[in-house]
């Protein structure tokens, strides 16, 4: 079966095509895979500075053109607690430093420590930029439809896209438990024993209510024949132009470059 | 390679497939409130993962672990989303693949009473016990360092042995609450089950935390990990360090916790997972209607 | 063609008991199988057996011949299944694939499962959601639907296979009348348009009376007995096995036990499509003569102990904006029986919710006893109110039904000998004291329901609020609700249900209060709130009165909301 049948999407409604539009989100997700890996394996192979600075430049100038910087922000303050034991730990404990900025008491704050956790902080923006960017710019199931069209089992496509969804209703649910917890006379705030005899009250029906209901789902999908062998038909298929494959053997070729290098001892 | 093939294929049926995102889910959804309520280093966000791997058996349960970090990490919008945990996926998954060795095992099993249970279950402690001895005398071997940051004397206190005390003093209040619980000898092996995830769980996530975040978490326990290396550890050794104390603690709660809700479902829901006969009682039982009918 | 089932036996894996003994059974196509039966009496294993899913998906052992279409449903394998029967299930939001985004692609979910070229799938699509009568819902996210669109995506889900069969399992039982009401027309299109064979299991009897061909009676695993529908649903045997009749026939049977003639005008009963002709009532059943008094005046305890509860002008916004109520007015005095009724999404669960204090009023105040709730804790308030959720689930953890029970009161502060009292008693009250040291999890899911409600009795609030407490409930359920309610009544309590069952809100309650889009657009007696002059109201708020009120007015006998009545009435006509 060819995939390239753009023909027969003529009676897809335009509510199901939904292509992408705008910078960097019409490019075709496996691209998008591959420019992120390219990205995540050079901020950690390429030493020093030089790899994870220019990820990150790569990251945000794609990140502003494409309007996400916000997201990649609230990501970045997301992680702040992490930077900050990163920063501090790096500062006053990294072994064998002998440069004090300063002395306080016992502690000694060292310049290579803040240059080593700094590193380190860099490093860590830069992967996980490259790799949010991604998410930013691309929805789920353009995504899955896309590993699906290139081999990926639909079973397993299901296992994520139904996650995916299901988190959210899980958590709405919970929020439905503390209610009907609540009005049974349980106290959710207060002291930690209090808070800690709370657990099993919340959590077990949210495992339980989630679990008697798979027996139902598994009725249902096996009712759809989601069993059956062969390829699943794929309603609809991200665009893959030449600039899209050209773009991602580009960063596949580039991603083995880097690596190669980094064995050889190229690059310091 | 076709035995291989049978193997895979028996572990993904589509009761699997379905459990597979809805333990994905509860991973995520407790691991990302539990920890928040309580600010323990406690994380229940195997819960899913083990489960899956008790009933379903190693691949889904290790695919279950793997899938689940990368979904939480890398394709949930903040705040649950949180991208530390994408990296610790080869963790889950290890963790996944040894739900699925235990289950294949029974050690999920409800055993009620029964001399031979009773004597098992001391076997499997001194099993495990002796394993924690070795890891811990192996991780912990630098009492100097720590004496000189804290100022204990050197002769007065071993880490190693302080350390492993206070992971079998969990272990044993915890198999004391199952028990006082549950009547349960299963729960013994369950717990040991979870104590030798936890170290194997540690061993595997210290390089990742090391490599990728310099060994901290953004949480508490970094104040641990501070402590380790002012004592002299390197990096990878502070982390092991400190894995090897919350990770066998929260290992063995989970385990636990598994077992319970195994225990607490339908039985007739249970076997029809690929391992679910391994994880009922033995013996026929009046069938009570699964939760779906009647 | 039809589907067989000859001298059908199932066992499921690991149970000690069939919970099939002898079925014989045939479904044609073109043909409506209506099946009724109490709880637990083996309707959903039939109907997993009939669509070869037991033992196909679910294991056990089969014994006797179960066919479809002359093939052995044993040797079919798992995915053809679906090709031949369509399966439908009682809750629409675990039926969803969850992983689409518009419903029209989670029509298609089962054609591109089965690898069909994509024009094929896309003519598959359009005519079953044609065939179902939802092409405009076709752009919608299937999460985002009502319960009553849900099931209708669902049926176009399985008929996008084209199966000559359809077997529903109780698709009504959580949907509201507007709800129940598209799904029935739907499922008349369908039959008339495809020709499928149907099989449907259901509590509301009135359905079936409408679309039904054959009915189909379930005991204990077999078939006490069938026919056709007329002369079943009729049958007065249907009442000792647990099986609320339809609502004129069980009108007509009262008329009778009190030996006063059926009136011509209503029609014969015996065929209930025809009583209903030139009628219309999609109400659902509650039992009728197992509890058909009037509720009794407080007679026992002091009215002073139970507060007063009032919503002052309250409105509520949801965080998203949705206005849910606005400027709500509603007082309810000690002891008060008060039916909330009306459509879902009228603002019914969001008004309980406030009366203890889950949720805060965006404007105006709740009063209990006239002091403000707003500083008081839901835990203290939960002592004084107690509601009783809709769905269990949301509040079962405990590993036995008695620990489940004591939950409620230990939070409250008793313990020992007190706490012990309080739980047997609210078991007793409910039916489920042999069940005490049982797993909830092994109770059915109408017996979970009554299992949380006992778990809200045991707190002895003085202010009772039940939410859908007969939703899912068989005649028995039914009629122990109700006994819970009379039994709170008598000891001086307020009871506040919100429900879609008109005939329970009739019977049982004093107060009618009918909202709609978020306000209260009639406040009064059943006599009044069902009488002749509230219709265009009450069909304004998608709601239809109970069969004995339209039947009373039909004959011009005044206003006659509950059976009693309604006979009372003709009595005083007749003599």
């Amino acid at each position: 079966m060819s995939f390239r049948e753009v023909a027969s999407e003529a009676g897809l409604p335009e509510y199901v095509r939904r292509r992408p539009g705008g910078f960097y989100r019409s490019v075709n997700p496996s691209t998008k895979l591959a420019i992120a890996a390219l990205e995540v394996v050079a901020a950690f192979v390429v030493p020093g500075w030089p790899g994870p600075v220019l990820v990150l430049g790569a990251v945000l100038a794609t990140a502003a053109v494409a309007r996400r910087l916000r997201g990649l922000g609230i990501i970045a303050l997301a992680a702040s607690p992490i930077v900050g034991s990163i920063l501090l730990i790096n500062i006053f404990l990294l072994p064998g430093a002998s440069d004090p900025i300063a002395r306080l008491g016992p502690l000694a704050p060292t310049w290579s420590g803040l240059w080593f956790g700094l590193q380190t902080v860099a490093r860590l923006f830069a992967f996980s930029a490259a790799i949010a960017l991604v998410y930013l710019t691309t929805a789920v199931d353009d995504l899955l439809a896309d590993l699906v069209r290139r081999g990926l089992g639909r079973r397993a496509a299901f296992v994520v896209g139904a996650a995916v969804q299901m988190v959210p209703r899980t958590i709405e649910r919970a929020g439905e438990i503390v209610d009907a917890q609540r009005a049974r006379g349980m106290d959710t705030e207060g002291r930690f024993w209090r808070r800690a005899r709370g657990v099993v009250p919340l959590a077990a029906p949210v495992v339980f209510g989630a679990l008697t209901e798979v027996e139902e789902r598994t009725m249902a999908l096996e009712a759809r024949a989601f069993s059956a062998p062969g390829r699943q038909t794929l309603l609809r298929i991200p665009v893959d132009g030449a600039l899209d494959r050209d773009l991602r053997w580009t960063a596949l070729l580039g991603l083995v470059a880097v690596v190669g290098l980094r064995i050889a001892g190229r690059l310091g | 390679m076709d035995l291989l093939r049978r193997w895979v294929a028996r572990q993904f049926t589509t009761r699997v497939i379905v459990l597979m995102p809805v333990a994905i889910a509860i991973n995520i959804v407790l691991g990302a409130t539990v920890q928040q309520a309580l600010k323990l280093p406690i994380y229940l966000d195997s819960i899913g993962t083990i489960l899956v791997g008790v009933l379903a058996g190693p691949l889904a349960g290790a695919l279950t672990g793997i899938l689940a970090n990368l979904i939480w990490g890398y394709l949930l919008p903040a705040p649950i989303g949180t991208s530390t945990v994408g990296p610790f996926a080869i963790t889950a998954g290890v963790i996944g693949l040894l739900a699925g060795v235990w289950g294949q095992l029974g050690l999920f099993r409800p055993r009620r009473g029964g001399a031979i249970s009773a004597i098992g279950a001391i076997f499997a402690v001194v099993l495990v016990g002796a394993l924690a001895v070795y890891t811990y005398a192996r991780a912990y071997a630098s009492p100097d360092q720590f004496a000189n940051v804290t100022g204990f004397k050197p002769t007065e206190i071993d880490q190693s042995r302080v350390f492993f005390l206070a992971v079998m003093v969990v272990y044993v209040v915890l198999v004391g609450a199952a028990l006082y619980l549950r009547r349960d000898v299963g729960a013994v092996f369950a717990i040991a089950a979870g104590l030798v995830t936890g170290i194997v769980a540690a061993i595997v996530s210290a390089p990742i935390a090391a490599i990728v975040y310099g060994g901290v978490t953004g949480s508490g326990t970094d104040a641990l990990v501070a402590a380790f290396r002012a004592g002299g550890d390197s990096l990878y050794q502070a982390t092991l360090k400190q894995g090897l104390l919350s990770d066998p603690l929260d290992k063995m709660i989970t385990s636990f916790v598994v077992f319970f809700i195994i225990g607490s479902l339908s039985r007739r829901f249970v076997a029809r997972f690929p391992n679910g006969e391994k994880a009922i009682l033995v013996g026929s039982e009046p069938g009570a209607p699964a939760a779906s009918e009647g | 063609m039809a589907i067989e089932l000859s001298g059908v036996r199932y066992r499921y894996a690991g149970a000690a008991k069939p919970a099939l003994t002898s079925i014989d059974l045939r479904l044609e196509p073109g043909r409506v199988l209506g099946v009724v039966g109490a709880n637990e009496s083996g309707k959903t294993t039939l109907c997993l057996v009939a669509g070869g899913f037991a033992p196909g998906v679910v294991g056990g052992r089969l014994e006797g011949s179960a066919r479809i279409d002359g093939v052995e449903t044993r040797s079919i394998p798992t995915h053809a299944l679906a090709l031949h029967c369509g399966l439908l299930f009682q809750n629409a939001a675990t039926q969803l694939s969850n992983t689409t985004a518009t419903v029209f692609e989670e029509v298609g979910f089962g054609p591109c499962n089965l690898g069909l070229a994509v024009p094929d799938v896309i003519e598959r699509i359009w005519w079953a959601l044609r065939a179902v009568g939802i092409e405009d819902l076709a752009p919608r996210d299937p999460a985002r639907l009502s319960g009553g669109q849900g099931q209708l995506v669902a049926l176009a889900s399985v008929l996008a296979l084209r199966p000559r069969y359809l077997i529903l399992d109780e698709p009504t039982s959580e949907l509201d009348p507007a709800g129940t009401a598209l799904v029935v027309g739907a499922l008349a299109r369908v039959a008339e348009e495809t020709g499928a064979g149907i099989l449907l299991v259901e509590h509301k009897t009135d359905v079936l009376a409408r679309i039904a061909d054959e009915v189909v009676v379930l005991g204990d695993g077999s078939v006490s007995f069938a026919g056709p529908a007329a002369a079943v649903l009729a049958d007065p045997v249907l009442a000792q096995l647990g099986v609320e009749p339809p609502a004129p026939v069980a009108l007509e049977r009262d008329v009778r036990a009190a030996g006063l003639d059926w009136p011509v005008e209503l029609g014969g009963s015996a065929r209930p499509g025809s009583a209903q002709a030139g009628l219309s009532d999609s109400s659902s059943v509650a039992p009728s003569a197992m509890s058909s008094s009037e509720p009794s005046a407080p007679s026992s305890s002091d009215p002073s102990a139970t507060p007063s509860i009032e919503l002052e002008r309250v409105s509520f916004s949801y965080p998203d904006g949705t206005r849910a109520l606005e400027n709500v007015g509603l007082r309810i005095g000690p002891g008060e029986l008060v039916a909330i009724v009306g459509q879902n999404g009228a603002g019914k669960s969001t008004l309980v919710r406030h009366l203890n204090g889950l949720l805060r009023p965006t404007a105006g105040r709740v009063l209990l006893d006239g002091r403000d709730i707003r500083s008081m804790h839901v835990a203290r308030l939960a002592g004084r109110v107690g509601l009783a959720f809709q769905n269990p689930d949301r509040q079962l953890f405990a590993g036995r039904v008695s620990s489940e029970v004591a939950f409620g009161p230990s939070n409250l502060g008793l313990r020992g000998a007190g706490l012990d009292e309080r739980v047997r008693a609210a078991l007793d009250a409910v039916g489920l004291r042999p069940e005490a040291d049982s797993n909830p999890y092994d109770l059915g899911y109408s017996r979970r329901k009554l299992l949380s409600l006992a778990s809200v009795l045991a707190m002895r609030t003085p202010i009772l609020v039940l939410d859908e407490p007969t939703t899912g409930q068989d005649a028995r359920g039914a009629a122990r609700v109700r006994a819970v309610v009379a039994a709170a009544a008598e000891q001086g309590r307020t009871v506040i249900a919100v429900s879609h069952d008109m005939r329970f809100v009739a019977e049982c309650f004093r107060r009618v209060v009918v909202m709609r889009a978020g306000q209260v657009v009639l406040d009064g007696t059943p006599d009044v709130a069902f009488g002749e002059a509230s219709w265009r109201e009450l069909r304004a708020a998608y709601l239809e009165p109970p069969f004995a009120a339209v039947a009373g007015a039909r004959l011009g006998l005044g206003a006659t909301p509950t059976t009693s009545s309604f006979v009372a009435a003709l009595a005083r006509r007749a003599g």
